[in-house]
């Protein structure tokens, strides 16, 4: 018999992670198989892809740091990286965890003691951050291990203190977060934690990609290396504060002394008794947090129902069916954190994202702008910047997720008097307002960076609303042809849907593609614009046309 | 003791003839009742009927129960009369108007009450009830008036402005009821509308139905609850798998039992004893 704590953890995993490989049979149908070698591919692809940047960081900074014989700090990088990441990491989940109290308030009514119940969930916390701190610790070891041929205990000290990184900032997120929850009504807010965690963990990206970018800049050049590496650089004065890390370098750079090993024994000491130390003081903390955990919005106003005032003019007013319809689209994506973070909101994110990297990594961008010159006086000087408005007015994923969205209101919807083309014309008519925003910001972007003109910015706006009008479109055409229809977590409707992905993945492909075209073809200045817009205009013409008809049919038949 | 119920059911009358109002048979047009001729309906991704061949005729001017044990096929025959689900087969007529040929219309002589409340959580009270008005074309007027009375009558008046997610599932049921009112529809269609009601909205909602059926309308809903049923309806349907396997008045239903069993059980064993015949072969 397991005991309570254990079977929670374990429960807890499961729950979060949804680990369920399909069995042989289950493997045997079609479909099943290639969801699941879709699911594996992603997973390898995501892999691969944050795996091939730390590879090319800490390869780098050994070519670099060798010649001086200082190749022993790459291991203190990658202790401090694994050491920020799973800190940041580990802060996000369990901030994120907290928005979860309402439903884990249940277990309030079994015999689990308060010390019980936040051991389990920091145990959840420290599972997922040790697969994160293990990864990135790895990939220094085995680079390290392949150039230097360190002795076997390099290995293990490596693996273990790889799994023990993560136990302080798991404490440590508990140590902030139980008293913050307990201190303010406005924490206890389901909404207010999605949020926030949305937008703590959109700024430790930012802060983190601006980290990357910073370091794969310095860690290039050689007198850029010696100073990022320096006693009174960022990196030396963070191994020096953060005893983990510091702790971490020791047990892998003396590896075959017994420094090494008490340095591995002292980081396993050091985070369990901070997890203990938490667990013990802020168990019953925890507990209370769970317990007053009040997500009501209950509003007191009274409305009017005369129709006098302002807003009793507002509400209880008829209004177009069409204008209802839409307003409850922007209402429902905006005011599920989930939906709106993944959605309309990268809008503001990508270009956020996009100015991170070009100021962290502004000499060689300024080059990279500098080397287009050719192409900004010819066709490049709109199709740079319509790609740019393209990309983020047709990304908001909108169309290619609006029927799985509503698919627990689609009994009732199909219920009313409401024509399918209404429904779907509301859904389009929402993506395009933000596609307007996203093409207006992208095309303002780029042609401040690059000084465009103003005719040459007005077509770039109007192909980029043209090229995201046609994504869109064909966005809807997915989620109406495979609609997922059947989900527990709203979630799932966004962020795992394959519509999304593959309306983003095709956005991406058709811009590349478009580009390299224009690249090889050699045309008058605009008659890029005038194909490229006929182009999207037919497409637009086609789906106008066989649309409503297509969405009427499988309009009737979805059966939610 | 079950067997012999059963062959008495089947001796005293049969339920596989197709229903009538009134000595009237499916087919014959007429105009405010709510017609169903052979309806089917086997989901997607199932191999049994939620619906089999499923015939009835809804009157107006009376509160018809329809009453089936959990999986019977009430909600998807609800959803089916709604228009919100396509049937395999089989035609509907909503006061004369074809779902099947204009289902805006008909749908537009239906007000349903979802047997779900949790459906827009995100959305306000106001928003969701100004939404619904807005899709049957509800004037100004019209829907202050309504909201004004019925808000009263089921103490809804302080929640409107409140997200429907922080309402109570009692208060989103009444939001909901209220909201399939706001066109005063012919036809009212309840699926499940007791659940989560506190015992004064329960009455409030109880004595529409009656001032609504008063005033010539028809009243369809759904229950699993014999007791709720025996109170309210003057006329009832039992479905079990996809089948009717009884249709009458309260009167009818209350002569069989003696008919069928002396001893006097209650409306409630009668229920379950022609639902557990039903399962082992065809509908009654």
């Amino acid at each position: 018999m397991r005991s309570r704590i254990v079977s929670l953890a374990i429960l807890y995993i499961k729950s979060t992670f949804s680990l369920s490989l399909p069995s042989w049979k289950e493997l045997k149908k079609p479909k099943k198989l290639a969801k699941t070698i879709g699911i594996g591919l992603g997973i390898v692809l995501i892999l691969a892809d944050v795996g091939f940047m730390f590879v090319m960081m800490n390869m780098t900074m050994y070519e670099g740091l060798k010649p001086a014989g200082m190749q022993g700090l790459m291991l203190l990088n990658a202790s401090i990286t694994a050491s920020v990441l799973v800190f940041i990491m580990a802060f996000m989940m369990a901030l994120s965890m907290f928005s979860q109290s309402g439903i884990e308030s249940g277990f309030l009514v079994l015999p689990f003691s308060s010390r019980e119940l936040l051991a389990a969930k920091m145990f959840l916390v420290y599972f997922a951050e040790a697969l994160m701190g293990v990864f990135v610790m790895a990939i220094a070891i085995v680079i390290y291990g392949i150039k230097e041929a360190p002795p076997f205990m390099f290995y293990v000290n490596g693996l273990v203190t790889a799994f023990a990184l993560p136990l302080l900032p798991t404490a440590i997120s508990y140590l902030i977060l139980v008293p913050l929850m307990n201190a303010s009504r406005l924490f206890r807010s389901k909404n207010f934690i999605i949020y926030l965690g949305g937008f703590l963990g959109m700024g430790f990206a930012l802060a983190f990609n601006f980290y990357i970018q910073s370091a794969m800049t310095k860690i290039g050049a050689p007198a850029s290396l010696a100073l990022y590496v320096d006693s009174g650089s960022l990196i030396s004065r963070l191994g020096q504060a953060w005893i983990p890390s510091w702790l971490a370098w020791k047990a892998l750079s003396e590896a075959s002394s017994i420094t090494g090993i008490l340095a591995v024994l002292g980081n396993l000491a050091i985070g369990l008794a901070g997890c203990a130390v938490v667990v013990v003081l802020l168990g019953n903390g925890y507990v209370r947090s769970l317990r007053s955990f009040n997500e009501s919005t209950f509003s007191k106003k009274k409305l009017s129902l005369d129709g006098k005032g302002r807003e009793g003019r507002r509400t209880f007013t008829q209004k177009s069916l069409m204008r209802s319809l839409v307003a409850r689209e922007i209402r429902l994506i905006n005011r599920e954190p989930m939906y709106l973070l993944n959605g309309p909101f990268v809008m503001i994110l990508m270009p956020a994202l996009m100015a991170v990297v070009y100021l962290a990594q502004r000499e060689i961008l300024s080059e990279a702008v500098k080397s287009l010159g050719p192409m900004l006086t010819g066709p490049g000087a709109y199709l740079i910047p319509a790609a740019f408005g393209g990309f983020l007015g047709s990304s908001s994923s909108i169309t290619s997720t609006a029927v799985s969205r509503d698919a627990k209101a689609l009994p009732w919807i199909k219920s009313m008097p409401i024509k399918s083309t209404w429904y779907f014309a509301a859904k389009l008519l929402h993506a395009e307002l933000f596609a307007l925003l996203g093409a207006f910001i992208g095309c303002g972007a780029g042609a401040l960076l690059f000084g465009i003109g103003a005719l040459d910015s007005l077509i770039a706006l109007l192909l980029a609303l043209l090229f995201s009008t046609a994504l869109n479109m064909a966005g809807l055409w997915l989620d109406v042809t495979w609609p997922r229809l059947r989900w527990d977590n709203p979630l799932a409707a966004m962020k795992q849907n394959p519509n999304s992905s593959i309306a983003i993945l095709a956005t991406m492909g058709l811009i590349g593609g478009l580009s390299g075209l224009s690249a090889v073809i050699a045309l008058p200045r605009y008659a890029y614009a005038m194909i490229f817009g006929a182009v999207f205009a037919i497409l637009i013409l086609v789906w106008v046309k066989f649309f409503p008809k297509y969405a009427a049919k499988r309009y009737k038949d979805m059966e939610a | 003791m079950h067997i012999f119920l059963s062959k008495s059911f089947h001796s005293v009358g049969r339920c596989d003839r197709i229903p009538t109002v009134r000595g009237r048979r499916p087919g014959a047009k007429e105009k405010n009742v709510i017609e169903l001729t052979g309806i089917s309906k086997t989901y997607a991704k199932s191999e049994n009927k939620a619906v089999d061949s499923l015939s009835l005729i809804i009157p107006d001017g009376r509160i018809f129960g329809f009453l089936g044990p959990n999986g019977a096929g009430k909600t998807t025959t609800i959803r089916i009369l709604c228009g919100a689900l396509e049937p395999d087969g089989g035609d509907i007529l909503i006061d004369g108007v074809s779902m099947k040929n204009n289902p805006l219309e008909a749908k537009r002589h239906i007000g349903l009450v979802h047997d779900n409340p949790e459906l827009f959580n995100r959305l306000k009270a106001y928003e969701y009830l100004d939404f619904v008005a807005d899709v049957f074309g509800v004037t100004t007027d019209v829907r202050r008036a309504s909201i004004a009375e019925y808000a009263k009558r089921f103490s809804l008046a302080d929640a409107l402005a409140s997200p429907i997610g922080s309402l109570s599932r009692g208060m989103k049921q009444k939001l909901g009821v209220l909201a399939s009112l706001l066109h005063d529809p012919q036809n009212w269609v309840l699926d499940e509308p007791m659940v989560g009601l506190d015992p004064q909205a329960a009455f409030e909602l109880k004595e529409i139905m009656r001032e609504r059926t008063k005033a010539g309308k028809c009243v369809f809903f759904s229950t699993h609850v014999m007791e709720v049923a025996e109170k309210v309806c003057d006329e009832l349907a039992i479905i079990n798998k996809g089948r009717i396997i009884f249709r009458g008045t309260m009167a009818e239903l209350r002569s069989r039992r003696t008919s069928a069993n002396e001893t006097g059980d209650s409306l409630e064993s009668l229920f379950l004893q022609l639902v557990d015949s039903s399962n082992g072969d065809a509908a009654l």
